[in-house]
């Protein structure tokens, strides 16, 4: 217990560091969790941060880019990243009755809800799922391998990414032995590469004549700003008030269903719980504003459970966002690791107690709603103007390859750029075309980095 | 796709591009959600390239010099790296501009398109059996109520 107040104190500077940060970053629209979140995590570990500081911060982090990235989702009609997706349907169609800042205030609100909820509840989980512990550790290659199948499956490609699975695992496995050669270990550029993509393919196929016809347009894009309506006095508004009664008693049971779900995509549990509550609401226009309440608790939840779980439970990245946006935590070598072979894990679930987990969670949770929260709530209009009106694209895609160019360079100097765009085209293109997202794209990087060997070993002997 | 037809396939959208667009005229592309101008891209993606590897390299031999660990000196280096990385996206912000065009929409004509389109879909959005007094009140404060029983009692709002 000597520790606990400085532990204490490093837990909110970083919380407070994370939560400020990512709320700006939240607010331009498209920028994704992994590119974001994970690399500035990494960096956080290695300067050496005591292990309750790096976790109140990726999580406060990850909270408010959550709050904020609803800025411009609802306002501007742009998805804030990959996750607001399923929330698209209704913030278009409460854009076009008038009130967007409805939308917006709600989908925070229930936010901040379910972050509340899905800390308590998945650390419970984990606390259950934890004396399989040892017999998870000894399968984990089988078990990031059937958990690779299972998310290709469910992602759009189904079939198609499952099947493409297996060139994408083996171009990774190909690619870690060539670097082997020249005595270079890579992970961050391989996740880099993976997070970024979607843009790199689009840059490639821009050059390419033949695309780029289909990517041409006439004019800028045309977007509208609805005028802001403030429904309460003082900065701190009140997220039970903002909510009716059926919509807060929804936004608790979806997020508490969605806490025990780790392994899915948080894009499929959104999906489907929002048709579940759609079914049961019948007046219009009280079913948009519920299921759009509802839809953003569940993105929250299942992102926290789905880091949660895992970390708290047995210490190895086994769903989609512990193996991207929360990789960091896991696996941050010469700090952190993972081995395959011998089930050995030194990162945060050796560092930290359960009781830790708890207390800093719900410490990042609260930094997020502190800080986020009312700046989302009181400045959404003025910051989604700010940010459509002086931040162009293209400055956007100057900083991201900025960030592929130093932390390519920075981790394994020429071979990492390669790595970053071999991976990033290849797995951009299957993107693109047959829908084998960047969820899956993270479980193909596992399967291949844990997997292959027990394949291996078990085929070649 | 024969070889041959990629080829034409090149040359018609060579063509296009030229045709349409001759001299300095931004040349609109959509990717990565959202339309630039190719020109500025490439610029922008100078700059950026530039300033944060300026930034990374310098600050690797500065830190190398006077910070003991080498493994601490070159994560202080990705760190103002990453500094260059938001500089440079400043410069890009301040030389390149948004290519969004801001519209002043038909409020009222949007609202009843939005209300028609979504009565059809799912029941009346008006005074109904299912309208819950929390819910009557949030609607009447938005002024959305009114809007959307004039339109059902067929006014024009």
């Amino acid at each position: 217990m000597h520790s606990f107040l400085p532990d204490l104190f490093w837990g909110l500077g970083m919380g407070l560091v994370g939560s400020v940060l990512f709320s700006a970053i939240g607010l331009v629209s498209g920028t994704d969790e992994t590119t974001t979140i994970a690399p500035l995590t990494l960096l956080v570990v290695l300067l050496g941060v005591p292990p309750t500081g790096i976790f109140t911060f990726w999580l406060a982090a990850a909270v408010s880019k959550h709050i904020t990235h609803a800025v411009p989702t609802a306002l501007l009609g742009i998805p804030g990243d990959t996750m607001a997706v399923p929330l698209m349907p209704q913030a278009t169609a409460l854009k076009r009755l008038g009130i967007p800042h409805i939308a917006l205030r709600k989908m925070i609100s229930s936010a901040v809800i379910a972050a509340v909820v899905a800390v308590p509840l998945s650390i419970g989980f984990a606390l259950l799922l934890a004396p399989f512990g040892q017999m998870i550790m000894k399968g984990a290659p089988w078990i990031f391998l059937a958990a690779a199948l299972l998310i290709a499956y469910f992602s759009a490609g189904r079939w198609a990414s499952v099947l493409a699975l297996i060139p994408f695992v083996l171009v990774i496995s190909a690619l870690q032995s060539f670097t082997a050669k020249f005595g270079v270990k890579l992970g961050v550029s391989y996740f880099l590469g993976i997070a970024v993509s979607p843009l790199i393919a689009d840059l490639i196929a821009v050059l390419s004549p033949v695309e780029r016809r289909h990517m041409l347009r006439d004019a800028p894009r045309r977007f509208s700003l609805a005028p802001d309506v403030k429904s309460w006095s003082g900065y701190f508004p009140n997220p039970f008030r903002v909510l009716d009664g059926v919509q807060i008693r929804w936004t608790i049971a979806a997020a508490a269903i969605s806490s025990a779900t780790f392994v899915f995509s948080p894009v499929a549990m959104t999906v489907i719980l929002g048709e579940v509550v759609a079914s049961r609401i019948k007046h219009a226009y009280h079913r948009l504003t519920t299921v759009i309440s509802v839809r953003n608790g569940v993105t929250e939840a299942t992102y926290i459970a789905e880091a949660l779980i895992p970390l708290v439970a047995f210490g190895l990245p086994l769903s989609p966002v512990a193996a991207g946006p929360a990789a960091p935590l896991f696996n941050a070598p010469p700090r952190f690791s993972v081995d395959s072979a011998t089930g050995h894990v030194v990162n945060l679930h050796t560092m930290m107690t359960p009781m830790q987990f708890l207390l800093y969670g719900l410490l990042a949770v609260i930094l997020g709603a502190v800080v986020a929260y009312p700046f989302a709530m009181n400045y959404a209009h003025a910051a989604a103007s700010f940010v459509s009106r002086r931040v162009s694209h293209e400055a956007i895609i100057g900083t991201f390859f900025g960030l592929v160019l130093v932390i390519g360079l920075w981790e394994g100097g020429a071979l990492g750029l390669l790595v970053i765009l071999t991976v990033g085209l290849f797995g951009g293109l299957l993107y693109r075309v047959i829908g084998f997202n960047t969820g899956v794209q993270f479980m193909g990087y596992y399967a291949a980095a844990l997997g292959m060997p027990a394949l291996i070993k078990l085929f070649v002997g | 796709m024969v070889k041959g037809e990629a080829v034409a396939g090149q040359d018609q959208a060579i063509r296009d591009v030229q045709a349409a667009r001759p001299g300095t005229d931004p040349i609109y592309a959509e990717l990565w959600g959202d339309v630039v101008d190719l020109r500025h891209l490439a610029g922008a993606m100078v700059i950026g390239a530039v300033i944060s590897l300026a930034i990374y390299i310098l600050a690797g031999f500065v830190f190398a010099s006077f910070v003991a660990k080498p493994s601490v000196a070159h994560a202080y280096a990705m760190l103002a790296g990453l500094v260059g990385c938001v500089v440079g996206g400043t410069v890009c912000a301040w030389r390149f501009k948004p290519k969004r065009q801001m519209v002043e929409e038909d409020d009222i004509a949007w609202r009843q398109e939005a209300i028609a389109l979504l009565e059809a879909e799912s029941g009346p959005l008006g005074l109904s059996a299912h309208l819950t007094p929390a819910v009557e009140r949030e609607m009447r404060a938005l002024g959305l109520l009114d809007v959307a029983n004039r339109a059902a009692r067929g006014e024009v709002v």
